[in-house]
Protein backbone atom coordinates (compact mmCIF):
# COMPACT_ATOMS: atom_id res chain seq x y z
CA UNK A 1 0.00 0.00 0.00
CA UNK A 2 2.79 2.88 -0.90
CA UNK A 3 -0.44 4.58 -2.41
CA UNK A 4 -1.74 4.98 1.49
CA UNK A 5 2.36 6.67 2.52
CA UNK A 6 1.93 8.96 -0.51
CA UNK A 7 -1.25 9.93 0.70
CA UNK A 8 -0.35 9.81 4.88
CA UNK A 9 2.29 12.68 3.47
CA UNK A 10 0.42 14.71 1.86
CA UNK A 11 -2.28 15.23 4.87
CA UNK A 12 0.27 15.34 6.88
CA UNK A 13 1.83 18.51 5.09
CA UNK A 14 -1.43 19.82 4.50
CA UNK A 15 -2.44 19.62 8.37
CA UNK A 16 1.23 21.30 8.83
CA UNK A 17 1.15 23.92 5.27
CA UNK A 18 -0.90 26.58 7.59
CA UNK A 19 2.49 27.12 9.55
CA UNK A 20 4.10 28.54 6.53
CA UNK A 21 1.39 29.75 4.56
CA UNK A 22 1.20 33.35 5.82
CA UNK A 23 -1.56 35.28 3.50
CA UNK A 24 -4.77 34.25 3.22
CA UNK A 25 -4.87 34.36 -0.37
CA UNK A 26 -3.01 30.97 -0.37
CA UNK A 27 -5.46 29.89 1.42
CA UNK A 28 -8.14 30.79 -0.88
CA UNK A 29 -6.14 28.93 -3.94
CA UNK A 30 -5.74 26.02 -1.67
CA UNK A 31 -9.84 25.80 -0.96
CA UNK A 32 -10.94 26.15 -4.14
CA UNK A 33 -8.34 23.12 -5.15
CA UNK A 34 -9.78 21.36 -2.98
CA UNK A 35 -13.27 22.37 -4.21
CA UNK A 36 -11.81 21.18 -8.05
CA UNK A 37 -10.71 18.13 -7.05
CA UNK A 38 -13.85 16.66 -5.60
CA UNK A 39 -15.25 17.58 -8.84
CA UNK A 40 -12.02 16.28 -11.22
CA UNK A 41 -12.38 12.93 -9.06
CA UNK A 42 -15.77 12.57 -9.54
CA UNK A 43 -15.35 13.11 -13.54
CA UNK A 44 -12.67 10.41 -13.20
CA UNK A 45 -14.71 8.10 -12.11
CA UNK A 46 -17.31 8.41 -14.37
CA UNK A 47 -14.54 9.01 -17.60
CA UNK A 48 -11.06 7.79 -16.36
CA UNK A 49 -12.76 4.61 -14.90
CA UNK A 50 -16.32 3.54 -16.20
CA UNK A 51 -15.61 5.20 -19.53
CA UNK A 52 -18.79 7.73 -19.48
CA UNK A 53 -18.02 10.97 -20.90
CA UNK A 54 -19.80 14.26 -19.37
CA UNK A 55 -19.58 17.68 -20.51
CA UNK A 56 -22.09 18.62 -18.15
CA UNK A 57 -20.98 18.51 -14.51
CA UNK A 58 -21.04 21.77 -14.09
CA UNK A 59 -24.86 21.11 -14.08
CA UNK A 60 -24.48 19.16 -11.30
CA UNK A 61 -21.62 21.36 -9.57
CA UNK A 62 -24.51 24.41 -10.09
CA UNK A 63 -27.77 22.48 -8.79
CA UNK A 64 -25.52 21.60 -5.75
CA UNK A 65 -24.37 25.32 -5.18
CA UNK A 66 -28.46 26.57 -5.64
CA UNK A 67 -29.43 23.23 -3.67
CA UNK A 68 -27.08 24.82 -0.57
CA UNK A 69 -27.82 28.61 -1.11
CA UNK A 70 -31.72 28.16 -1.46
CA UNK A 71 -32.63 26.13 1.02
CA UNK A 72 -30.68 28.26 3.86
CA UNK A 73 -31.60 31.61 2.33
CA UNK A 74 -34.88 30.98 1.02
CA UNK A 75 -36.14 28.62 3.51
CA UNK A 76 -33.93 28.59 6.76
CA UNK A 77 -32.67 25.35 7.04
CA UNK A 78 -29.56 24.62 8.59
CA UNK A 79 -26.04 25.02 5.97
CA UNK A 80 -25.70 21.08 6.53
CA UNK A 81 -28.89 19.64 5.65
CA UNK A 82 -28.04 22.23 2.54
CA UNK A 83 -25.37 20.23 2.13
CA UNK A 84 -26.61 16.88 2.51
CA UNK A 85 -29.32 18.01 -0.34
CA UNK A 86 -26.31 19.44 -2.21
CA UNK A 87 -25.31 15.79 -3.04
CA UNK A 88 -28.12 13.84 -2.52
CA UNK A 89 -30.51 16.01 -5.22
CA UNK A 90 -28.00 15.89 -7.67
CA UNK A 91 -27.05 12.32 -7.22
CA UNK A 92 -30.99 11.00 -7.62
CA UNK A 93 -31.24 13.09 -10.48
CA UNK A 94 -28.35 11.59 -12.03
CA UNK A 95 -29.22 8.48 -11.67
CA UNK A 96 -33.06 9.35 -13.40
CA UNK A 97 -31.32 10.80 -16.38
CA UNK A 98 -28.65 8.78 -16.48
CA UNK A 99 -30.80 5.26 -16.76
CA UNK A 100 -31.73 6.14 -20.63
CA UNK A 101 -28.80 8.78 -21.72
CA UNK A 102 -26.32 6.17 -21.12
CA UNK A 103 -27.20 3.83 -23.37
CA UNK A 104 -25.47 6.17 -25.76
CA UNK A 105 -22.02 5.82 -26.21
CA UNK A 106 -18.82 8.32 -27.24
CA UNK A 107 -19.73 11.68 -29.22
CA UNK A 108 -23.64 11.29 -28.58
CA UNK A 109 -23.05 11.04 -25.18
CA UNK A 110 -20.99 13.78 -25.16
CA UNK A 111 -23.85 15.97 -26.95
CA UNK A 112 -26.30 14.99 -24.42
CA UNK A 113 -24.26 15.79 -21.25
CA UNK A 114 -23.42 18.86 -22.68
CA UNK A 115 -27.48 19.89 -23.74
CA UNK A 116 -27.85 18.62 -20.07
CA UNK A 117 -26.01 21.29 -18.84
CA UNK A 118 -27.04 23.84 -21.11
CA UNK A 119 -30.69 23.29 -19.55
CA UNK A 120 -29.53 23.42 -16.38
CA UNK A 121 -27.43 26.45 -17.31
CA UNK A 122 -30.64 27.91 -18.46
CA UNK A 123 -32.52 26.98 -15.34
CA UNK A 124 -30.47 28.76 -13.31
CA UNK A 125 -30.70 32.13 -15.20
CA UNK A 126 -34.19 31.60 -15.86
CA UNK A 127 -35.93 30.62 -13.27
CA UNK A 128 -35.70 33.80 -11.21
CA UNK A 129 -37.92 33.12 -8.09
CA UNK A 130 -35.48 30.72 -6.86
CA UNK A 131 -32.47 31.52 -8.06
CA UNK A 132 -32.03 34.71 -8.38
CA UNK A 133 -31.22 34.78 -12.14
CA UNK A 134 -28.31 36.73 -13.60
CA UNK A 135 -27.93 38.26 -10.09
CA UNK A 136 -27.86 34.64 -8.43
CA UNK A 137 -28.01 34.85 -4.41
CA UNK A 138 -25.64 36.67 -1.78
CA UNK A 139 -25.65 36.26 1.93
CA UNK A 140 -25.63 32.58 1.72
CA UNK A 141 -24.15 31.26 5.67
CA UNK A 142 -20.99 29.58 6.40
CA UNK A 143 -20.88 26.01 6.70
CA UNK A 144 -22.04 25.35 10.31
CA UNK A 145 -20.98 21.90 12.20
CA UNK A 146 -21.87 21.83 15.55
CA UNK A 147 -20.20 25.00 16.81
CA UNK A 148 -17.61 25.05 14.12
CA UNK A 149 -18.57 27.65 11.54
CA UNK A 150 -16.04 27.61 8.49
CA UNK A 151 -15.65 31.22 7.45
CA UNK A 152 -12.18 32.13 7.72
CA UNK A 153 -10.24 30.73 4.92
CA UNK A 154 -7.77 28.83 7.44
CA UNK A 155 -10.58 26.91 9.15
CA UNK A 156 -12.11 26.22 5.34
CA UNK A 157 -8.64 25.34 4.50
CA UNK A 158 -9.44 22.18 7.08
CA UNK A 159 -12.58 21.65 6.14
CA UNK A 160 -12.07 21.62 2.22
CA UNK A 161 -9.36 19.50 2.89
CA UNK A 162 -10.69 17.04 5.13
CA UNK A 163 -13.60 16.68 2.67
CA UNK A 164 -11.44 16.44 -0.64
CA UNK A 165 -8.99 13.76 1.66
CA UNK A 166 -11.72 11.64 2.38
CA UNK A 167 -12.60 11.87 -1.15
CA UNK A 168 -9.65 10.89 -2.75
CA UNK A 169 -9.46 8.14 0.05
CA UNK A 170 -13.14 6.65 -0.51
CA UNK A 171 -12.19 6.85 -4.49
CA UNK A 172 -8.38 5.06 -4.20
CA UNK A 173 -10.46 2.20 -2.39
CA UNK A 174 -13.46 1.91 -4.67
CA UNK A 175 -11.25 1.40 -7.60
CA UNK A 176 -10.01 -1.59 -5.94
CA UNK A 177 -13.42 -3.09 -4.94
CA UNK A 178 -15.13 -5.40 -7.06
CA UNK A 179 -17.49 -2.63 -8.01
CA UNK A 180 -14.34 -0.90 -9.20
CA UNK A 181 -13.49 -3.69 -11.13
CA UNK A 182 -16.60 -3.60 -12.76
CA UNK A 183 -16.70 -0.21 -13.93
CA UNK A 184 -12.57 -0.64 -15.47
CA UNK A 185 -13.73 -3.62 -17.01
CA UNK A 186 -17.44 -1.85 -18.58
CA UNK A 187 -14.90 0.80 -20.09
CA UNK A 188 -12.76 -1.42 -21.95
CA UNK A 189 -15.68 -3.97 -22.58
CA UNK A 190 -18.97 -3.90 -21.92
CA UNK A 191 -19.39 -7.43 -23.62
CA UNK A 192 -17.01 -8.84 -21.50
CA UNK A 193 -18.83 -7.04 -18.26
CA UNK A 194 -22.17 -8.00 -18.88
CA UNK A 195 -20.87 -11.69 -19.62
CA UNK A 196 -19.50 -12.00 -16.24
CA UNK A 197 -22.53 -10.63 -14.61
CA UNK A 198 -22.48 -7.05 -14.43
CA UNK A 199 -25.55 -5.25 -14.75
CA UNK A 200 -23.75 -2.15 -17.35
CA UNK A 201 -27.07 -0.32 -17.67
CA UNK A 202 -27.41 0.12 -13.54
CA UNK A 203 -23.67 0.38 -12.96
CA UNK A 204 -23.31 3.24 -15.40
CA UNK A 205 -26.20 4.84 -13.87
CA UNK A 206 -25.09 4.08 -10.78
CA UNK A 207 -21.15 6.12 -11.37
CA UNK A 208 -23.47 8.62 -12.97
CA UNK A 209 -25.03 9.60 -10.11
CA UNK A 210 -21.99 9.26 -8.03
CA UNK A 211 -19.80 11.55 -9.82
CA UNK A 212 -23.41 14.17 -10.21
CA UNK A 213 -23.06 13.92 -6.25
CA UNK A 214 -19.74 14.78 -5.35
CA UNK A 215 -20.40 17.84 -8.27
CA UNK A 216 -22.80 18.61 -5.57
CA UNK A 217 -21.06 18.40 -2.60
CA UNK A 218 -18.57 20.35 -4.50
CA UNK A 219 -21.07 23.33 -5.80
CA UNK A 220 -22.46 23.46 -2.19
CA UNK A 221 -18.85 24.10 0.01
CA UNK A 222 -18.18 26.83 -2.85
CA UNK A 223 -21.41 28.66 -2.62
CA UNK A 224 -21.31 28.28 1.61
CA UNK A 225 -17.70 29.44 0.96
CA UNK A 226 -17.85 32.21 -1.35
CA UNK A 227 -21.58 33.12 -0.14
CA UNK A 228 -22.67 34.11 -3.42
CA UNK A 229 -23.75 32.18 -6.44
CA UNK A 230 -24.42 32.99 -9.91
CA UNK A 231 -24.95 30.93 -13.06
CA UNK A 232 -21.86 31.98 -14.78
CA UNK A 233 -19.82 29.88 -12.72
CA UNK A 234 -21.42 26.65 -14.07
CA UNK A 235 -20.99 27.53 -17.45
CA UNK A 236 -20.27 24.58 -20.56
CA UNK A 237 -17.14 26.33 -19.88
CA UNK A 238 -16.15 24.86 -16.78
CA UNK A 239 -17.36 21.53 -17.81
CA UNK A 240 -14.79 21.41 -20.53
CA UNK A 241 -12.34 23.13 -18.01
CA UNK A 242 -12.51 20.02 -15.52
CA UNK A 243 -12.56 17.39 -18.52
CA UNK A 244 -9.03 19.02 -19.97
CA UNK A 245 -7.84 19.15 -16.36
CA UNK A 246 -8.54 15.80 -15.84
CA UNK A 247 -6.90 15.17 -19.78
CA UNK A 248 -3.76 17.25 -18.19
CA UNK A 249 -3.39 15.34 -15.18
CA UNK A 250 -4.12 11.83 -16.23
CA UNK A 251 -7.61 10.09 -17.16
CA UNK A 252 -6.87 6.70 -16.19
CA UNK A 253 -5.70 7.69 -12.47
CA UNK A 254 -7.04 9.08 -9.59
CA UNK A 255 -3.47 10.75 -8.70
CA UNK A 256 -3.96 12.27 -12.26
CA UNK A 257 -7.30 13.65 -11.33
CA UNK A 258 -5.30 15.25 -8.18
CA UNK A 259 -2.77 16.96 -10.18
CA UNK A 260 -5.42 18.04 -13.14
CA UNK A 261 -7.45 19.43 -10.12
CA UNK A 262 -4.54 21.44 -9.05
CA UNK A 263 -3.38 22.85 -11.82
CA UNK A 264 -6.88 23.73 -12.81
CA UNK A 265 -6.78 25.98 -9.89
CA UNK A 266 -2.82 27.12 -9.54
CA UNK A 267 -2.13 28.00 -13.77
CA UNK A 268 -4.15 30.77 -14.02
CA UNK A 269 -2.17 32.76 -10.73
CA UNK A 270 0.73 31.34 -12.18
CA UNK A 271 0.41 32.87 -15.64
CA UNK A 272 -1.75 35.63 -14.04
CA UNK A 273 1.02 38.40 -15.43
CA UNK A 274 -0.03 37.06 -19.13
CA UNK A 275 -3.53 38.26 -18.45
CA UNK A 276 -5.61 35.67 -20.48
CA UNK A 277 -2.31 33.42 -21.63
CA UNK A 278 -3.84 31.04 -18.91
CA UNK A 279 -6.36 29.06 -21.70
CA UNK A 280 -2.86 29.14 -24.22
CA UNK A 281 -1.40 27.88 -21.28
CA UNK A 282 -3.75 25.27 -20.16
CA UNK A 283 -4.39 24.33 -24.02
CA UNK A 284 -1.27 24.06 -25.38
CA UNK A 285 -0.31 21.34 -22.52
CA UNK A 286 -3.57 19.53 -23.11
CA UNK A 287 -2.26 19.53 -26.84
CA UNK A 288 1.14 18.20 -26.13
CA UNK A 289 -0.08 15.67 -23.37
CA UNK A 290 -2.68 13.96 -25.37
CA UNK A 291 -0.29 13.18 -28.43
CA UNK A 292 3.10 12.92 -26.49
CA UNK A 293 1.96 11.06 -23.22
CA UNK A 294 -2.08 10.10 -22.99
CA UNK A 295 -1.67 9.13 -19.90
CA UNK A 296 -0.69 12.78 -18.36
CA UNK A 297 1.09 14.25 -15.85
CA UNK A 298 0.63 10.90 -13.99
CA UNK A 299 2.39 9.38 -16.94
CA UNK A 300 5.08 11.00 -16.60
CA UNK A 301 6.01 10.34 -13.05
CA UNK A 302 5.22 6.55 -13.73
CA UNK A 303 7.91 7.03 -16.82
CA UNK A 304 10.13 8.87 -14.08
CA UNK A 305 9.54 6.51 -11.45
CA UNK A 306 10.40 3.35 -14.09
CA UNK A 307 13.24 5.16 -15.27
CA UNK A 308 14.57 5.44 -11.65
CA UNK A 309 13.93 2.11 -11.08
CA UNK A 310 15.87 0.63 -13.72
CA UNK A 311 19.01 2.98 -12.71
CA UNK A 312 18.79 1.69 -9.69
CA UNK A 313 18.18 -1.97 -11.07
CA UNK A 314 21.84 -1.45 -12.91
CA UNK A 315 23.69 0.20 -10.34
CA UNK A 316 22.85 -2.91 -7.75
CA UNK B 1 -28.00 -30.00 -16.64
CA UNK B 2 -29.65 -30.26 -20.39
CA UNK B 3 -29.20 -27.24 -23.34
CA UNK B 4 -31.84 -27.53 -25.85
CA UNK B 5 -31.43 -25.06 -28.87
CA UNK B 6 -34.62 -24.65 -30.62
CA UNK B 7 -35.44 -23.84 -34.16
CA UNK B 8 -32.90 -20.73 -33.63
CA UNK B 9 -32.97 -17.72 -36.44
CA UNK B 10 -31.03 -14.69 -36.93
CA UNK B 11 -31.39 -12.19 -39.40
CA UNK B 12 -28.67 -9.32 -40.08
CA UNK B 13 -30.43 -7.49 -43.25
CA UNK B 14 -30.89 -10.32 -45.57
CA UNK B 15 -29.01 -12.91 -44.28
CA UNK B 16 -29.76 -15.08 -42.24
CA UNK B 17 -26.87 -16.02 -40.09
CA UNK B 18 -28.56 -18.83 -38.05
CA UNK B 19 -31.55 -20.62 -39.65
CA UNK B 20 -33.69 -23.38 -37.82
CA UNK B 21 -31.10 -24.57 -35.81
CA UNK B 22 -31.79 -27.13 -33.21
CA UNK B 23 -30.08 -29.58 -31.13
CA UNK B 24 -29.25 -30.07 -27.85
CA UNK B 25 -27.10 -31.88 -25.44
CA UNK B 26 -26.69 -32.60 -21.36
CA UNK B 27 -24.20 -32.53 -19.16
CA UNK B 28 -21.28 -32.64 -17.53
CA UNK B 29 -19.69 -33.17 -21.14
CA UNK B 30 -17.51 -31.38 -24.30
CA UNK B 31 -19.78 -30.64 -27.20
CA UNK B 32 -18.50 -28.95 -30.46
CA UNK B 33 -20.19 -26.52 -33.05
CA UNK B 34 -17.84 -26.70 -35.74
CA UNK B 35 -18.28 -25.28 -39.20
CA UNK B 36 -16.64 -22.81 -41.91
CA UNK B 37 -15.85 -19.00 -41.22
CA UNK B 38 -18.97 -17.33 -41.82
CA UNK B 39 -21.33 -20.24 -41.12
CA UNK B 40 -22.95 -18.63 -38.06
CA UNK B 41 -21.33 -20.16 -35.12
CA UNK B 42 -20.58 -17.29 -32.83
CA UNK B 43 -23.81 -15.75 -33.35
CA UNK B 44 -25.24 -18.91 -32.31
CA UNK B 45 -23.18 -18.07 -29.02
CA UNK B 46 -24.48 -14.40 -29.08
CA UNK B 47 -27.89 -15.72 -29.01
CA UNK B 48 -27.27 -18.58 -26.24
CA UNK B 49 -25.35 -15.71 -24.08
CA UNK B 50 -28.25 -13.25 -24.46
CA UNK B 51 -26.26 -11.04 -26.54
CA UNK B 52 -28.52 -11.35 -30.01
CA UNK B 53 -32.60 -11.28 -29.66
CA UNK B 54 -33.33 -14.58 -31.97
CA UNK B 55 -35.94 -13.57 -34.50
CA UNK B 56 -37.28 -17.41 -34.32
CA UNK B 57 -37.07 -20.10 -31.96
CA UNK B 58 -35.23 -20.54 -28.06
CA UNK B 59 -32.71 -21.75 -26.25
CA UNK B 60 -33.84 -23.35 -22.99
CA UNK B 61 -31.49 -24.37 -19.83
CA UNK B 62 -33.12 -27.17 -17.94
CA UNK B 63 -36.76 -26.62 -19.90
CA UNK B 64 -36.89 -22.70 -19.07
CA UNK B 65 -36.20 -20.27 -21.82
CA UNK B 66 -32.73 -18.41 -21.60
CA UNK B 67 -33.07 -16.56 -25.32
CA UNK B 68 -34.15 -13.28 -25.08
CA UNK B 69 -32.70 -12.38 -21.81
CA UNK B 70 -30.13 -9.61 -21.09
CA UNK B 71 -26.68 -11.25 -21.07
CA UNK B 72 -25.91 -10.18 -17.51
CA UNK B 73 -29.09 -12.65 -16.78
CA UNK B 74 -27.70 -15.17 -18.15
CA UNK B 75 -24.73 -15.11 -16.53
CA UNK B 76 -26.41 -15.64 -13.72
CA UNK B 77 -27.70 -18.92 -15.13
CA UNK B 78 -24.18 -20.03 -14.95
CA UNK B 79 -23.28 -19.95 -18.33
CA UNK B 80 -19.90 -18.45 -18.99
CA UNK B 81 -18.06 -17.74 -22.10
CA UNK B 82 -15.26 -16.53 -23.73
CA UNK B 83 -14.64 -14.30 -27.11
CA UNK B 84 -13.43 -14.94 -30.36
CA UNK B 85 -11.32 -11.81 -30.22
CA UNK B 86 -10.68 -11.54 -26.46
CA UNK B 87 -12.34 -8.89 -24.51
CA UNK B 88 -10.45 -8.19 -21.59
CA UNK B 89 -9.02 -5.30 -19.56
CA UNK B 90 -5.78 -4.09 -20.73
CA UNK B 91 -4.94 -2.05 -18.38
CA UNK B 92 -5.70 -4.18 -15.22
CA UNK B 93 -3.86 -6.85 -13.83
CA UNK B 94 -4.58 -10.15 -14.78
CA UNK B 95 -5.69 -11.98 -11.52
CA UNK B 96 -8.28 -8.59 -11.27
CA UNK B 97 -9.05 -9.69 -14.70
CA UNK B 98 -10.11 -12.77 -13.20
CA UNK B 99 -11.91 -11.66 -10.57
CA UNK B 100 -14.14 -9.67 -12.50
CA UNK B 101 -15.11 -13.07 -13.44
CA UNK B 102 -16.00 -13.88 -9.57
CA UNK B 103 -18.23 -10.58 -9.64
CA UNK B 104 -21.47 -12.41 -9.00
CA UNK B 105 -20.19 -13.80 -5.79
CA UNK B 106 -18.75 -10.84 -4.13
CA UNK B 107 -21.99 -9.09 -2.22
CA UNK B 108 -22.73 -5.70 -1.78
CA UNK B 109 -22.80 -2.48 -3.03
CA UNK B 110 -20.86 0.72 -3.80
CA UNK B 111 -21.34 1.65 0.08
CA UNK B 112 -20.64 -2.15 1.50
CA UNK B 113 -17.60 -2.65 -0.42
CA UNK B 114 -15.82 0.57 -0.15
CA UNK B 115 -16.55 0.42 3.58
CA UNK B 116 -15.53 -2.64 3.80
CA UNK B 117 -18.75 -3.54 5.75
CA UNK B 118 -20.92 -6.75 5.92
CA UNK B 119 -19.99 -9.81 4.00
CA UNK B 120 -18.32 -7.95 1.16
CA UNK B 121 -14.66 -8.51 2.72
CA UNK B 122 -14.84 -11.75 3.35
CA UNK B 123 -16.95 -12.90 0.26
CA UNK B 124 -13.57 -10.90 -1.68
CA UNK B 125 -10.99 -13.21 0.17
CA UNK B 126 -13.20 -16.07 -0.60
CA UNK B 127 -13.30 -15.40 -4.45
CA UNK B 128 -9.51 -14.20 -4.33
CA UNK B 129 -8.67 -17.55 -3.13
CA UNK B 130 -10.41 -19.18 -5.56
CA UNK B 131 -9.18 -17.20 -8.19
CA UNK B 132 -5.61 -18.18 -7.43
CA UNK B 133 -6.41 -21.72 -7.74
CA UNK B 134 -8.09 -21.23 -11.48
CA UNK B 135 -4.91 -19.06 -11.63
CA UNK B 136 -2.85 -22.26 -11.01
CA UNK B 137 -4.53 -24.28 -12.55
CA UNK B 138 -4.46 -22.07 -16.22
CA UNK B 139 -1.33 -21.39 -15.14
CA UNK B 140 -1.39 -17.46 -14.98
CA UNK B 141 -0.64 -17.58 -11.41
CA UNK B 142 3.12 -16.17 -12.09
CA UNK B 143 1.81 -14.22 -14.50
CA UNK B 144 -0.78 -12.46 -12.07
CA UNK B 145 0.40 -8.68 -11.37
CA UNK B 146 1.08 -7.92 -15.23
CA UNK B 147 -1.09 -6.20 -17.05
CA UNK B 148 -3.39 -8.07 -19.03
CA UNK B 149 -2.36 -6.00 -22.10
CA UNK B 150 1.30 -7.07 -22.00
CA UNK B 151 0.05 -11.12 -22.64
CA UNK B 152 0.84 -12.57 -25.63
CA UNK B 153 -2.64 -13.94 -27.09
CA UNK B 154 -2.20 -17.19 -26.29
CA UNK B 155 -2.08 -16.23 -22.56
CA UNK B 156 -5.02 -13.96 -23.34
CA UNK B 157 -7.34 -16.87 -24.45
CA UNK B 158 -6.22 -18.45 -21.09
CA UNK B 159 -7.20 -15.66 -18.93
CA UNK B 160 -10.54 -15.61 -20.81
CA UNK B 161 -11.37 -19.14 -19.85
CA UNK B 162 -10.26 -18.08 -16.32
CA UNK B 163 -12.44 -15.46 -15.86
CA UNK B 164 -15.28 -17.49 -16.98
CA UNK B 165 -14.09 -20.22 -14.85
CA UNK B 166 -14.09 -17.76 -11.86
CA UNK B 167 -17.58 -17.47 -12.50
CA UNK B 168 -18.51 -20.91 -11.63
CA UNK B 169 -20.28 -21.92 -14.58
CA UNK B 170 -21.90 -25.42 -15.55
CA UNK B 171 -21.79 -24.00 -18.93
CA UNK B 172 -18.90 -22.96 -20.73
CA UNK B 173 -19.12 -21.43 -24.36
CA UNK B 174 -15.67 -21.69 -25.98
CA UNK B 175 -15.34 -19.34 -28.96
CA UNK B 176 -12.57 -20.26 -30.93
CA UNK B 177 -9.93 -20.56 -27.90
CA UNK B 178 -7.04 -22.45 -29.63
CA UNK B 179 -7.26 -19.73 -32.91
CA UNK B 180 -3.60 -18.18 -32.51
CA UNK B 181 -2.21 -20.75 -30.24
CA UNK B 182 0.69 -22.65 -31.17
CA UNK B 183 0.68 -26.20 -31.16
CA UNK B 184 1.84 -27.27 -27.60
CA UNK B 185 -0.66 -24.36 -26.69
CA UNK B 186 -3.16 -26.02 -27.78
CA UNK B 187 -2.74 -28.99 -26.65
CA UNK B 188 -2.28 -28.28 -23.13
CA UNK B 189 -5.21 -26.24 -23.74
CA UNK B 190 -6.83 -29.36 -25.39
CA UNK B 191 -5.80 -31.09 -22.16
CA UNK B 192 -7.28 -28.79 -19.84
CA UNK B 193 -10.44 -28.64 -21.28
CA UNK B 194 -10.85 -32.43 -21.21
CA UNK B 195 -10.87 -32.27 -17.27
CA UNK B 196 -13.70 -29.54 -16.81
CA UNK B 197 -16.98 -32.34 -17.34
CA UNK B 198 -15.11 -34.31 -14.27
CA UNK B 199 -15.32 -30.95 -12.21
CA UNK B 200 -19.35 -30.34 -13.25
CA UNK B 201 -18.73 -28.46 -16.21
CA UNK B 202 -20.11 -28.71 -19.33
CA UNK B 203 -18.08 -27.02 -22.65
CA UNK B 204 -19.60 -26.41 -25.49
CA UNK B 205 -16.85 -24.80 -27.79
CA UNK B 206 -16.42 -23.67 -31.64
CA UNK B 207 -13.52 -24.27 -33.40
CA UNK B 208 -12.90 -24.33 -37.35
CA UNK B 209 -9.68 -25.92 -36.66
CA UNK B 210 -11.64 -29.94 -37.07
CA UNK B 211 -8.63 -31.67 -35.48
CA UNK B 212 -8.96 -30.16 -32.58
CA UNK B 213 -12.73 -31.10 -31.64
CA UNK B 214 -12.86 -34.66 -32.92
CA UNK B 215 -10.80 -35.68 -30.00
CA UNK B 216 -12.41 -33.64 -27.15
CA UNK B 217 -16.01 -33.67 -28.18
CA UNK B 218 -18.56 -36.00 -27.49
CA UNK B 219 -20.77 -34.50 -29.94
CA UNK B 220 -20.00 -32.56 -33.00
CA UNK B 221 -22.66 -29.84 -34.57
CA UNK B 222 -22.06 -28.66 -38.31
CA UNK B 223 -23.08 -25.43 -39.44
CA UNK B 224 -23.12 -24.11 -43.01
CA UNK B 225 -24.02 -20.92 -44.27
CA UNK B 226 -26.17 -20.84 -40.56
CA UNK B 227 -27.57 -24.14 -41.07
CA UNK B 228 -27.18 -27.25 -39.33
CA UNK B 229 -25.99 -29.55 -42.10
CA UNK B 230 -25.04 -32.40 -39.37
CA UNK B 231 -24.59 -33.38 -35.41
CA UNK B 232 -23.35 -36.70 -34.07
CA UNK B 233 -20.39 -38.27 -32.60
CA UNK B 234 -17.30 -37.19 -34.39
CA UNK B 235 -17.34 -40.48 -36.36
CA UNK B 236 -21.00 -40.01 -37.62
CA UNK B 237 -19.91 -36.64 -39.00
CA UNK B 238 -16.25 -37.06 -40.34
CA UNK B 239 -18.36 -39.77 -42.60
CA UNK B 240 -20.90 -37.44 -43.68
CA UNK B 241 -21.52 -36.64 -46.77
CA UNK B 242 -22.79 -32.78 -46.58
CA UNK B 243 -19.40 -32.28 -44.02
CA UNK B 244 -17.33 -32.85 -46.05
CA UNK B 245 -18.98 -31.48 -49.52
CA UNK B 246 -19.59 -28.25 -46.96
CA UNK B 247 -15.47 -28.47 -45.91
CA UNK B 248 -14.32 -29.16 -49.45
CA UNK B 249 -16.43 -26.98 -51.37
CA UNK B 250 -15.10 -24.33 -49.05
CA UNK B 251 -11.42 -25.27 -50.00
CA UNK B 252 -12.22 -25.13 -53.50
CA UNK B 253 -13.16 -21.70 -53.38
N1 LIG C 1 -23.48 -7.89 -36.05
C1 LIG C 1 -23.56 -8.35 -37.31
N2 LIG C 1 -24.12 -7.59 -38.28
C2 LIG C 1 -24.22 -8.06 -39.55
N3 LIG C 1 -23.79 -9.25 -39.96
C3 LIG C 1 -23.21 -10.06 -39.05
C4 LIG C 1 -23.05 -9.65 -37.68
N4 LIG C 1 -22.44 -10.64 -37.00
C5 LIG C 1 -22.21 -11.61 -37.89
N5 LIG C 1 -22.67 -11.28 -39.12
C6 LIG C 1 -22.64 -12.11 -40.32
O1 LIG C 1 -23.28 -13.32 -39.98
C7 LIG C 1 -22.60 -14.41 -40.56
C8 LIG C 1 -22.19 -15.39 -39.48
O2 LIG C 1 -21.19 -14.79 -38.70
P1 LIG C 1 -20.53 -15.53 -37.45
O3 LIG C 1 -21.59 -16.04 -36.58
O4 LIG C 1 -19.55 -14.61 -36.86
O5 LIG C 1 -19.77 -16.75 -38.16
P2 LIG C 1 -18.67 -17.73 -37.58
O6 LIG C 1 -18.49 -17.46 -36.14
O7 LIG C 1 -19.21 -19.09 -37.86
O8 LIG C 1 -17.42 -17.47 -38.36
C9 LIG C 1 -21.43 -13.83 -41.34
O9 LIG C 1 -21.77 -13.73 -42.69
C10 LIG C 1 -21.22 -12.48 -40.71
O10 LIG C 1 -20.68 -11.58 -41.64
MG1 LIG D 1 -16.86 -16.81 -35.15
Amino acid sequence: MRQIHVLLALILAWLLAPLLIETGGTFNLFIFAFINLILVLGLSLLFGYAGQISLGQAGFYGIGAYMAAVLTVRTGLPPVLGLVAAIIVPAALGYIIGRPVLRLRGYYLAMVTAALGLILHTIFVEWVDVTGGYSGITGIPALTIGTLTARSPVTMYYLSGAVGFTVMLLALRLVDTAYGRAMRTMRESEMAARSCGIPTARLKAEVFALSAGLSGLAGALYAQYVGFVSPESFTIDTSINLLLALAVGGVGSLWGAAFGAFLLTFLPEWVHELQNAYGLVLGAMVVVMLTLEPRGLWGIVLRLRDAFARRQATTA
Amino acid sequence: MKIEIDDIGVRFGGLWANRNVSFSFEGPSITAVIGPNGAGKSTLFNVMTGFIKPATGEIRLRGERISGQAPEKVAARRIGRTFQIPEICHEMSVRDNVLVGAHRHIRGNLFSQVLNIGASGAAEREAGDRVDVILKDTRLYDLRDRPAGTLPLGRVRLLEIARALASEPELLLLDEAASGLNSQESAELAAFIRTLPSRGISVLLIEHNVGFVMELASTVAVLDHGQLIAVGTPEEVRNNEAVITAYLGKRKS
